[in-house]
């Protein structure tokens, strides 16, 4: 949890991690200016995964949102939503969703992905 | 804590018979070992190989119900976390580094995977490398006839070509070939009566990403990077490429492209290895998995080379290698418009 937001998240899986580091001080020290950059970076970070993994998604009719920096919502067109806690958790709740595999190797999606729908 | 301060933990695997334990019992008396706490995994009812390693009997730890790979996930950890207790109530002396003897028949990934995710032992322990023990005499026939050999291999850090004075040197050259046709990621060490070079081992962590650059560089597959050809092992036809990147890699649709391949394929992704180049100030940023497994990326404060482009060594299992890298670029193609 963050002390300064009260906002519960983990940051435990590795594509959660942002591609700039922001450090604090090397003694430890939190330091209210870096926690407000990394804050907004991190948000930043979340926003732009979920709008890639949509990239994807969308060819299922699936939407994946960030929720409040500390998990994802996944919504089917009809309406049904489920909370995911990280990327990596994502595939596989989609797959209950829509009842079958996404498989990133499936030639119907790259021609998708190429068509950009 | 930070990664500097976390016990380095070397996990010593390879095929029956193939040398872990004399490897061990020698690196043990080399000065580079440091005071080492050894767990040993055996298969079986009776555990022996811990008799034959000289150490201090309450640092050395058995776990001796069955193979660490499938069953013994949680004694592992527990046998970590237990070894990590003791050491600050000074109830052992003081070690440096862990070191993990797997059984011959165990499968490393899960071994790494419970290093790299136990909520307690990932912030005390570190995977300082996985060598593994080929022996050169029945090398080639364990990889050709048994699967666990090979996912060994492909998992490796480091291969230790083992009891090379039983073995002439154009039996040796062919081994090493057709381990780097699985692992071309990993560092090849000789080894006899035991010994090698474990400086080297040891740095396998700095000197394996310079060869991730080396093979980037070397082509040999036109302009798509370097490649080996699919070859048949007990564990179905395994490929390698190193695939390059021209552009810096959008991070986040990689993170996307790469969390869907392993969820669908991560069994049959033998091993990813690479350096990224994101569009970061500094270094790269540094990739690196087994199966399902991926290890938290991090920065390198500089590039080991001129070399900008990404760079990512893929080995896979039953895998059509080609539909891997054009689904990436197509991910990443993706990436631009969105």
């Amino acid at each position: 949890m963050c002390v300064l937001c009260g906002v519960l998240w983990t940051e435990d899986h590795w594509a959660e991690v942002g591609a700039e580091d922001t450090s604090d001080r090397a003694d430890g020290t939190v330091v209210l200016e870096v926690h407000v950059t990394r804050r907004g970076q991190r948000l930043r970070d979340r926003d732009r995964r979920a709008r890639m993994a949509n990239v994807a998604l969308r060819a299922w009719g699936l939407t994946l949102q960030d929720w409040e920096g500390s998990s994802y919502i996944l919504r089917d067109p009809k309406g049904k939503a489920a909370v995911v806690p990280d990327l990596a958790q994502v595939w596989q709740v989609a797959e209950t969703m829509i009842g079958r595999s996404l498989d990133p190797l499936d030639p119907d999606l790259l021609a998708r992905l190429g068509r950009g729908k | 804590m930070s990664a500097e301060h976390r016990l380095p933990v070397l996990i010593v695997s390879g095929f029956l018979g193939s040398g872990k334990t004399t490897l061990l019992r020698t690196f043990l008396r080399s000065p580079l070992a440091g005071e080492v706490a050894i767990i040993v995994n055996e298969f079986g009812e009776v555990g022996i190989d811990h008799h034959l390693i000289r150490t201090t009997d309450e640092q050395t730890v058995l776990l001796a119900r069955g193979c660490v790979c499938c069953s013994m996930r949680s004694d592992l950890a527990h046998a970590l976390r237990d070894l990590l207790s003791k050491r600050e109530r000074g109830v052992i002396p003081r070690f440096d580094r862990v070191v993990i003897e797997t059984t011959g028949l165990a499968d490393p990934v899960p071994i790494v995977q419970t290093i790299v995710s136990d909520p307690v032992v990932r912030h005390h322990f570190r995977v300082e490398c996985l060598a593994v023990t080929l022996d050169a005499v029945t090398g080639a026939d364990n990889l050709a006839s048994y699967g666990e050999a090979v996912r060994q291999v492909a998992a490796a850090d480091v291969v230790v070509v083992t009891k090379q004075d039983l073995a002439d040197a154009g039996a040796v050259a062919a081994l090493k070939a057709a381990l780097t046709a699985i692992n071309p990621a990993a560092l090849v060490l000789d080894g006899a009566f035991g010994h090698t070079d474990f400086a080297r081992l040891l740095s396998a962590d700095r000197s394996d990403f310079r060869a991730v650059g080396e093979f980037g560089a070397g082509g040999g597959n036109g302009a798509n990077g370097w490649a080996l050809p699919a070859t048949a092992h007990g564990a179905g036809a395994v490929s390698s490429r190193c695939i390059e990147f021209d552009r810096p890699l959008d991070w986040h649709m990689f993170g996307v492209w790469l969390t869907m391949l392993l969820h669908r394929h991560g069994s049959r992704i033998l091993r990813l290895k690479g350096l990224l180049n994101v569009g970061a100030d500094g270094g790269p940023l540094v990739l690196e998995g087994v199966q399902h497994v991926i290890h938290a990326p991090r920065h390198l404060r500089a590039w080991p080379d001129a070399d900008r482009r990404s760079r990512i060594i893929v080995i896979a299992r039953d895998l059509d290698i080609d539909l891997i890298e054009a689904s990436l670029h197509a991910f990443q193609d993706a990436a631009k418009s969105a």
